[in-house]
């Protein structure tokens, strides 16, 4: 793509600038102007005119952003477009008669080419030349991938090796185990293979603790074998120690045995003798003691008293004893008796038989109960009565309520209403207070709603408006400042760039050539030297002096008026401007006076949201005031109707009547069903009555017959009856129990003085009372005594005997002992006994010793041993016993070491299996974080092998032509560069003397610096021409830093590219323009 | 009839092979809160349930068709525990009869530890017979001698007896099943030459019925190991009446541990929400069918998704991703064993290669790539890998699958990485 032509409407400094841009066999373009001429802004233009103008840009200062345009033609191989650039956010693409265009018809002539990539590849100055070079040799991009290795980032591909590398470095990196994950595993697996060993118990483990155990129980027997062995020759060494003395004992004994002389009694003899005479001693004294008894009994018996004549008189003794408490108490009754019997009189009690009593009884109660019944029914049925009249009284008038009720309903509707009058009254004060407080702040006569106020909308849109008016001219105002400002800056630069001489123009060199050539022509015309020649020479020359010396600050100065001169074109613009938005906004307000009611929008809005508010009162405090009138019509209408002052008190007074007329309704129902049923009552109380009566009246007849029949009083009511006959029968009770005390008492006093005389004694109870007790004991001691001879007696025989046999018994073992001293026989015998049992316990003893041998033979063996032999053997095998047992008891421990652990694996424990299992666990993690860690590590692999080769592919090239372009580009100073690593094995571009010195960039100078720069990125456009289609390449006063030799080694470079893209040069330098040659077509840049 | 002469109207057996006891689960990898202690013991555990439904079934003898350890066990603890779990069957008098299979024949527990007399291992160099002294049974068998036996045993078995019910035991890959390598190759037909009944078979550790007339059968091992052993294991329950029919051939699972794979089509699914989902509603639905065993479980995502690149680039955390999925439904029930991918992009290659010029050069070579020698960092990490470790690599990937893979994380990497 070229660009053929540009136009620029408006931007920057331009205004309706024209560029055109032939085509020749070299497309490259010189284009000059001074500073500040727009070379910058030119480069903007395009850059704005290919992607779009930015939105803060600073091309807007001469026209505003609304106005900015830059249009070119641009042609590509056979198509052309001539377009146009707004500034905005979208549609900013106009066609040729600046219709909006798509963007897409771009595409062609751009390509891939995006903003970004043509600065920093095509659109290029000294600033951005630099930057892109520091990121280029840094390796950003893809020049920097091309250049060196694609690890060092920056490309996408790059970007994928490092995520694939961090992943696999989570999966293993080299022996590191820190957050990492095959290798802890690989670890965790070989830990549980080991542990898994370790638990396994193998056959040959296996074997070899059953051979163990084996060993181990023989190897106890063994031990134990010897140390019952060692124990039983010790017991026999002991067991004749301990013999010897008691052999000796048995011989000693045998002797002293034999030394005793008894006849041969047996063992028993002394026990038996002893016995005997024990027994007979004690029959002995049994037999004395009951001779004694016999005769105590019998001299007890004999002193005993004469009894038996009391007890002949028993009876009469015990009949006095049994009444003497009766008669005691008939002496103390009888007073008392005859006290009572002369009260009564007997004879006016008539007396009844007891059948009779009982008949009279049973009448009685029957007629007294059946009285009572009869008066109870008539008192009943006389209450009925009554009752039943009340009812029938009560049911006579019926009352008809319903018009009550109507009423009553029409004053409950109307009571609400009623009650609700008050709230609204006070509603309506409250309204206006607030209506009448509005009013004085609004300040409004009349009804305010009949106000034409503009809407809510209208005024926020007239206050946008007005502030949208302010702002503008507040903007405008700033900008007046800020150009004031500059104005005055470009003012003081100008004062110094004068100084002393002044400032001078090109136009100056022509006015005063001019007037020194007028003045030249007039001298030669006239002849006459005019004197201010000489002036006019000087001037002239000082004129070109000054501009030839101080070009720079001349062009600098007049680049300075310029901008005074535009600063202040671009002033009166803005006054002009400024002075429009006060008009606009005085006229605004004018229109806006109409119908404001004087206020401004914002207060005019707040002022609307009272009036608004003051017209719904108005409308609400309307409204209620209707509602209070028509209640307070209604309640005149009722209280006409039912009288009275109060519609409460009317109202309260009708519920209260309708409340009554319901209560009785209800009354009435209850009352006719209670006087149906008491109704029925009454009949049946009238039967019973009449019943009642009939049998009463045949009762009465009955009682009168009884009465009479007895004697009693007919008169008498049947209870008073009933007492009398009582009272009879309790008086003659009383006459009945004096007889009989009275009889009593004679009989016993008669009885008591008779057995007194009798026995002489004292005629008392008492007394003979304890005569009688006395003959009684008498009676029980003789039969006792009695009965203990008796025994006495029969008993003693037998003692008798026992006792002369004892005697035998004993007299026939004196006979056997042959000796009248038995009690010496028997201690001879008993110390025999003695010696003998000592014989047979040493004996005893001696067999015990010889344990399982026969006793012979083992005091055989005694009386062959040594003791002293004996006890020093002894010595010796107590010595080694421990031993013996230490010995046997490691065995034993051992042995049951070797069954614990022979127990212990019988239980098939499962921890070798377990541990298997973790290995499997921690192998699959190996497996499949190695299997992954394999993928990603051919890919990675696989990607810098491609970037590789691509680089390998460009890297040639691209060094390749950056040497030629720089080589030319330093007239061969340098021959090349390359690419190798730095002291940090970071790759760098180094640069190459023709005479092998290799420089790295940050060694060189600025301008070479510049020149290598300058050579990569016109490689890199080399490259990307042969690929792509061609873009122009502007260079906006690159050559800045560029010395006329540097220049002139560049320009043929850049004549040679243009044959391939379109290449713009920007510059100020106007002796460039003498340094191209012909194949760069200049362009003067003036605006 | 047989019936009368002895007095049995029927008889019941179980018919079991492939113990492999004291084996480990393979391929699970452990993560925290794993189930640890539910897998541990697995294979005695489904010993145990054997044992456990012999005596709940009172049957008559139990089968064992070889292989009852791993060729290199070798801690005793194993041959202890099956001695035991023998002695429960020898209690109540319930007779085994087993061989000894390729990995018996390797194992040097085998050897050493002699069973209950209730158990009863049929000879090695030529085929034994027992009869039942109370049944009409007759079993025949002949075990392994070396881990590798390539000749036919079948043709020495003796001929069937007459009036019994002739069960022949064997260890075998049988022709066709061309999965394993040859063990004792036999054909079915060599089976139903000798005339038996039932032909116990074991080595295949699928259970699978090869006849019915006679009964050819796998029964399978009792516990899966891995992951392409998935689905219920046990054994048979065998029932035979009193004419000699079989009349009742019943699977019993003994798993205490079930191995399944799950697969998942993501194709049209484009947000991550989605596809964790339908991760948790497959492994919900698959956890409610399990009872009470544990599950291990592999998800294998297939089909065209935009999730391609997002799954392929972070695989270990939507691993991470589905373990906790399982965690969340029931941590004690179901271990998540891995997550395999076998999903295809929707890149547009196209516009990826008009990004720029090294890309383009990159897609352009992953076309023709194919696996080289293997990255030096490969190399340095193999190195510090046990040999029996690279030779699971090895065999958990094929070349065709690391090229896929290579490709599929390349593209990825590529489509995601930072632009300019």
């Amino acid at each position: 793509m070229r660009l053929d032509q540009l136009n620029i409407p408006a931007f920057g400094p331009f205004s309706d600038f024209s560029l055109k841009l032939p085509k020749s066999h070299h497309d490259i373009h010189l284009i000059h102007g001074r500073n500040e001429a727009g070379k910058s802004s030119l480069l903007r233009a395009i850059n704005g005119l290919f992607f779009g103008i930015p939105a803060r840009t600073p091309d807007n200062f001469l026209h505003a952003n609304g106005k900015l345009l830059i249009g070119a033609t641009v042609s590509q191989g056979s198509g052309h477009l001539a377009f146009f650039r707004k500034k905005g956010n979208k549609n900013t693409l106009l066609d040729s008669s600046q219709s909006t265009l798509d963007e897409s018809a771009l595409k062609p002539f751009l390509e891939a080419v995006n903003e970004e990539f043509f600065q920093q590849m095509f659109g290029l100055n000294t600033e951005s030349l630099r930057a892109g070079a520091g990121r280029l040799l840094s390796g950003e991009g893809d020049l920097g991938t091309i250049l060196f290795s694609a690890s060092l980032g920056g490309s996408p591909i790059d970007d994928a090796i490092k995520r694939l590398e961090g992943e696999a470095g989570d999966l293993c990196r080299g022996a590191s185990r820190k957050d990492t994950t095959i290798l802890p595993a690989l670890d965790a697996f070989k830990e549980a293979e080991r542990a898994a060993r370790n638990e396994t118990t193998t056959a040959t483990a296996w074997n070899k603790l059953t051979a163990d155990v084996a060993r181990a129980r023989a190897a106890f027997e063994e031990q134990s074998q010897r140390y019952r062995e060692h124990r039983l020759r010790e017991q026999f060494v002991e067991a004749c120690l301990r013999a010897i003395p008691v052999l000796s004992a048995i011989r000693r004994l045998e002797e002293e045995v034999a030394e005793i002389e008894v006849p041969g009694f047996s063992g028993n003899f002394p026990k038996q003798a002893r016995q005997a005479r024990a027994r007979l001693e004690v029959s002995r004294r049994e037999y004395q003691l009951r001779k004694t008894q016999i005769e105590t009994t019998k001299e007890a018996l004999e002193k005993v008293g004469d009894f038996e004549k009391v007890l002949a008189f028993s009876g009469d003794f015990e009949m006095l004893h049994r009444r003497a408490s009766q008669h005691l108490e008939n002496l103390e009754v009888l007073p008392r008796l005859e006290a009572k019997l002369t009260e009564r009189d007997l004879d006016k009690l008539p007396l009844v038989n007891a059948a009779d009593q009982t008949h009279v009884k049973e009448l009685a109660g029957a007629l007294t109960k059946l009285e009572e019944k009869s008066n109870q029914l008539k008192r009943d049925l006389g209450n009925l009565r009554i009752e039943i009249d009340s009812q029938r009284e009560g049911l006579s008038a019926p009352q008809d309520f319903t018009m009550l009720e109507e009423q009553v309903r029409r004053l409950d509707l109307f009571s609400s209403d009623y009650r609700g009058l008050g709230d609204l009254e006070d509603e309506m004060a409250g309204l206006r207070s607030e209506q009448a407080r509005l009013t004085t702040r609004l300040q409004i006569d009349g009804d305010p709603r009949a106000l034409e106020v503009p809407g809510a909308k209208t005024i926020q849109a007239a206050q946008r408006e007005e502030e949208r008016l302010l702002e503008n001219m507040r903007d405008l105002q700033r900008q007046i400042t800020g150009l004031r400002a500059d104005l005055k800056d470009e003012e003081v630069q100008l004062k110094l760039l004068a100084g002393e001489s002044g400032i001078f123009t090109p136009g100056d060199l022509l006015k005063s050539r001019k007037k020194r050539d007028e003045l030249w022509a007039g001298i030669v015309a006239s002849r006459k030297i005019d004197e201010s020649l000489g002036e006019a020479i000087e001037t002239a020359d000082q004129v070109a002096d000054a501009l030839r010396e101080r070009a720079d600050q001349l062009a600098a100065a007049s680049g300075h008026q310029l901008k005074i001169s535009r600063l202040q074109s671009r002033l009166e613009v803005l006054r002009a401007d400024h002075e429009k938005s006060a008009d606009d906004l005085e006229e605004w307000r004018k229109r806006w006076a109409v119908g404001s009611f004087g206020k401004s929008p914002v207060e005019l809005l707040e002022w609307r949201e009272d009036w608004e508010r003051l017209c719904e009162l108005v409308s609400e405090g309307d409204s209620l005031a209707g509602r209070i009138l028509r209640v307070r019509q209604q309640e005149k209408t009722i209280l006409k109707e039912f009288g009275g002052d109060d519609f409460l008190t009317v109202h309260r007074s009708l519920k209260s009547s309708l409340a009554r007329a319901h209560q009785e309704q209800g009354e009435r129902n209850s009352l006719s069903k209670l006087l149906a049923k008491n109704e029925l009552r009454e009949v049946q109380l009238l039967r019973e009555t009449e019943e009642v009566s009939g049998r009463l009246a045949e009762l009465k007849k009955k009682w009168v017959e009884l009465c009479k029949k007895n004697g009693i009083p007919v008169d008498l009511g049947p209870g008073a009856a009933l007492e009398s006959l009582i009272e009879r029968a309790r008086a003659r009770d009383l006459l009945l129990e004096f007889q009989t005390r009275e009889s009593a008492i004679k009989d016993y006093q008669g009885l008591l003085e008779k057995t007194a005389r009798t026995f002489e004694l004292e005629p008392s109870e008492q007394t003979l009372a304890a005569h009688y007790d006395q003959a009684k004991l008498d009676q029980n001691r003789a039969r006792t005594l009695k009965n203990e001879l008796e025994k006495l007696e029969r008993e003693f025989p037998r003692i008798k005997l026992t006792w002369e046999a004892d005697q035998a018994e004993v007299d026939t073992l004196i006979k056997k002992a042959g000796s009248d001293d038995l009690e010496s026989v028997i201690a001879k015998v008993e110390q025999r006994m003695t010696l003998q049992a000592q014989l047979a316990s040493q004996k005893e003893t001696l067999q015990s010793l010889a344990g399982a041998r026969e006793l012979v033979d083992f005091i055989e063996e005694l009386e062959a041993q040594n003791v002293e032999e004996l006890a020093i053997e002894k010595d010796s095998l107590s010595q080694s016993e421990e031993e013996l047992q230490s010995a046997r008891d490691e065995a034993r421990v051992e042995l049951e070491e070797q069954l614990r652990i022979q127990k212990e694996l019988s239980q098939a424990s499962d921890e070798a299996a377990a541990y298997k299992q973790a290995a499997a666990d921690a192998l699959a993690t190996v497996v499949s974080d190695t299997v992954r860690f394999r993928q990603l590590q051919y890919a990675i692999d696989f990607l810098k092998q491609q970037v590789e080769d691509y680089r390998q592919k460009t890297q040639g090239p691209m060094i390749g032509k950056t040497s030629t372009y720089f080589r030319e580009l330093t007239g061969g100073a340098f021959k090349r560069v390359a690419a190798q690593l730095d002291g940090k094995g970071q790759p760098q571009l180094v640069a190459i003397r023709s005479g092998g010195e290799m420089l790295e960039t940050s060694g060189l100078s600025e301008g070479t610096g510049d020149q290598l720069y300058l050579a990569l990125r016109l490689a890199a456009i080399d490259l990307h021409l042969e690929h792509h289609a061609p873009i122009p390449l502007i260079l906006d006063d690159l050559l800045m830093t560029f010395d006329d030799e540097r220049t002139k080694a560049l320009l043929p470079v850049l004549t040679d590219l243009s044959r391939r893209t379109q290449v713009l040069i920007f510059t100020h330098h106007s002796h460039l323009k003498e340094l191209v040659g012909p194949e760069v077509t200049v362009h003067n840049l003036m605006i | 009839m047989t019936g009368d002469i002895f007095g049995a109207d029927m008889f019941t057996f179980l018919h079991a092979a492939d113990l492999h006891l004291d084996s480990p689960l393979r391929g699970l990898s452990r993560y925290e809160d794993a189930p640890v202690e539910a897998i541990r013991g697995a294979t005695r555990r489904a010993l145990v349930n054997l044992v456990d439904l012999a005596l709940e079934k009172e049957v008559d003898f139990v089968l064992i068709s070889g292989d009852l350890y791993d060729g290199d066990q070798k801690d005793y603890s194993t041959a202890l525990f099956f001695n035991k779990q023998m002695s429960r069957l020898r209690e109540r008098r319930i007779p085994v009869f087993a061989i000894s299979g390729n990995h018996d024949a390797a194992s040097v527990i085998t050897k050493s530890l002699a069973p209950p007399d209730n158990v009863h291992f049929f000879p090695v160099k030529k085929p034994g017979s027992v009869g039942l002294p109370d049944l009409p049974v007759a079993i025949h068998g002949q075990g392994f001698a070396n881990a590798r036996v390539q000749e036919n045993l079948v043709l020495d078995y003796p001929n069937a007896c007459p009036d019994r019910f002739n069960i022949g035991l064997l260890h075998t890959s049988l022709a066709g099943s061309s999965q394993h390598d040859t063990y004792a190759p036999c054909s079915p037909g060599d089976l139903e030459r000798k005339g038996y009944h039932y032909w116990a078979l074991g080595h295949i550790h699928q259970p699978e019925v090869i006849s019915r007339d006679p009964w050819i059968v796998y029964s399978g091992n009792i516990q899966g190991r891995k992951i392409n052993e998935t689905g219920e294991r046990g054994c048979f329950l065998v029932t035979v009446d009193d004419s000699l029919e079989v009349v009742s051939h019943e699977f019993v699972p003994l798993d205490v541990v079930r191995w399944n794979h799950l697969e998942l089509d993501l194709t049209g699914m484009a947000e991550t929400d989605a596809l964790l989902d339908a991760v948790r509603d497959k492994i919900s639905d698959t956890y409610r069918e399990a009872g009470d065993r544990l599950l291990a479980l592999r998800l294998t995502l297939c089909g065209v998704t935009e999730l391609h690149g997002i799954l392929h680039s972070g695989l270990s955390r939507w691993q991470a991703q589905c373990v906790g999925l399982t965690a969340e439904i029931d941590p004690g029930q179901l271990w998540f064993e891995r997550l395999k991918l076998k999903t295809s992009p929707v890149y547009d290659l196209e516009e990826l290669a008009r990004r720029d010029d090294l890309t383009a050069l990159v897609l352009e070579a992953l076309e023709d790539f194919t696996p080289g020698p293997e990255p030096k960092a490969v190399e340095a990490l193999s190195k510090k890998l046990p040999a029996e470790v690279l030779g699971e690599i090895t065999a958990a990937e094929e070349a065709s699958d690391l090229k896929e893979e290579v490709a599929a994380i390349v593209l990825h990497s590529i489509a995601t990485s930072q632009t300019r």
